[in-house]
């Protein structure tokens, strides 16, 4: 294959991968409401059931309680500095932990996912069940690390086997003429 | 998502349980299936480019998850087919990467979630698709998962060599 058609093909491909990103993204295929509906009329949501993933923010220490945010923080610009972000929407939300099955240890900066119903114009969730998926930051670090460690296995496996061949633009087996 | 060092076990021990029935399976195929394992998560881009910048870009809607689908594993398995020499090896990358990628989205499948079910749905979004039960078995930081894939590819390493081992008379 003409290293031309090559990319020409990688191109292609590319293209309609970024094109199934936007058609996933403009898809609602959870059957909960999402975010920016209950932004936009908060009372209208309330008993719903929503299913929601959170970094946390406070856990109170009298009551069955944790604090999450609800936020909207676009991109706004785009420049020599970099990238310039801007909170247009902020609000506390409470998760009422009470009646919750938790499985995992909640605590400030863990990411939990919630599962329960909006109630006081959605701004609480009466939490059902919570999964803690990160506790702390040595589980992220946990994650990143060990990824990093699968992707260095990886790669070095499979170039056990083969090389690039720089003139044809391809991966060529090892061991081979 | 798990983390990858355990979708690279796996991926390896699949594919080298695969290469004891079907002689096309060689090493260097077991190789690209275990890249191809790595695929589904290459949606970490997020984290070098933002959803946002995308969207702001764009105007619209965006979200890097859509590589995390079947149909994005089967576009970037052709990706990555291109790179190889000639149309047989093209097929046979394909086919690998492809199956690395299969048995990463395999291995997500039992993890925990909250309203206790599988996110089968997302795998093949936009299209509509029922959400089974999920065992709840782990999340990603758990770790003793990694110690199960580890020997779960250890022990298949151990019946590999068993296997190879020359006849001695």
């Amino acid at each position: 294959m003409h290293p031309t058609h090559r990319l020409l093909g990688i191109a292609v491909l590319i293209a309609l991968l970024l094109g199934l990103n936007f058609v996933v993204a403009a898809v609602d295929y959870r059957p909960y409401p999402n975010q920016d509906a209950i932004i936009s009329e908060p009372a209208a949501y309330d008993g719903e059931q929503v299913f929601v993933f959170k970094d946390v923010e406070t856990v109170s220490t009298t009551d069955s309680q944790a604090v999450v945010l609800r936020e909207i923080e676009p991109v706004v610009d785009i420049g020599l500095d970099g990238v310039t972000r801007a909170v247009t929407y902020r609000e506390a939300v409470t998760v009422d932990l009470s009646d919750a099955t938790v499985s995992g240890e909640i605590a400030p900066g863990a990411y939990i996912q919630i599962y329960g119903q909006l109630r006081d114009e959605s701004s609480v969730i009466d939490a059902d069940r919570v999964v803690v998926d990160y506790q702390n930051s040595a589980d992220y670090t946990y994650m990143y690390g060990t990824s990093i460690l699968g992707l260095l296995v990886a790669v070095v496996y499979f170039f056990s086997h083969w090389r690039i061949d720089l003139r044809a633009g391809s991966f060529e087996p090892r061991g081979e003429q | 998502m798990s983390e990858w060092l355990t979708h690279v076990f796996i991926a390896y021990a699949g594919f080298t349980i695969l290469s004891w029935q079907l002689d096309r399976v060689t090493d260097r195929w077991i190789a690209v299936g275990v890249i191809g394992s790595i695929l589904p998560d290459l949606s970490r881009i997020e984290l070098l480019v933002p959803h946002e910048i995308i969207e702001y870009l764009a105007g619209v809607d965006f979200t890097w998850a859509g590589i995390h689908t079947l149909i994005g594993v089967i576009l970037l398995s052709a990706i990555g087919a291109l790179c190889f020499g000639d149309s047989t090896a093209r097929y046979r990358a394909f086919v690998s990467l492809l199956g690395g990628a299969i048995s990463h989205l395999i291995v997500d499948l039992p993890q925990r979630y909250a309203d206790g079910r599988m996110v089968l749905d997302s795998y093949l979004s936009p299209l509509p698709v029922p959400r089974p039960p999920t065992p709840g078995w782990y999340v990603t930081p758990d770790r003793w998962v990694v110690g199960v894939a580890f020997l779960a590819a250890l022990v298949v390493f151990g019946i590999d060599r068993y296997r190879q081992r020359p006849l001695v008379q």
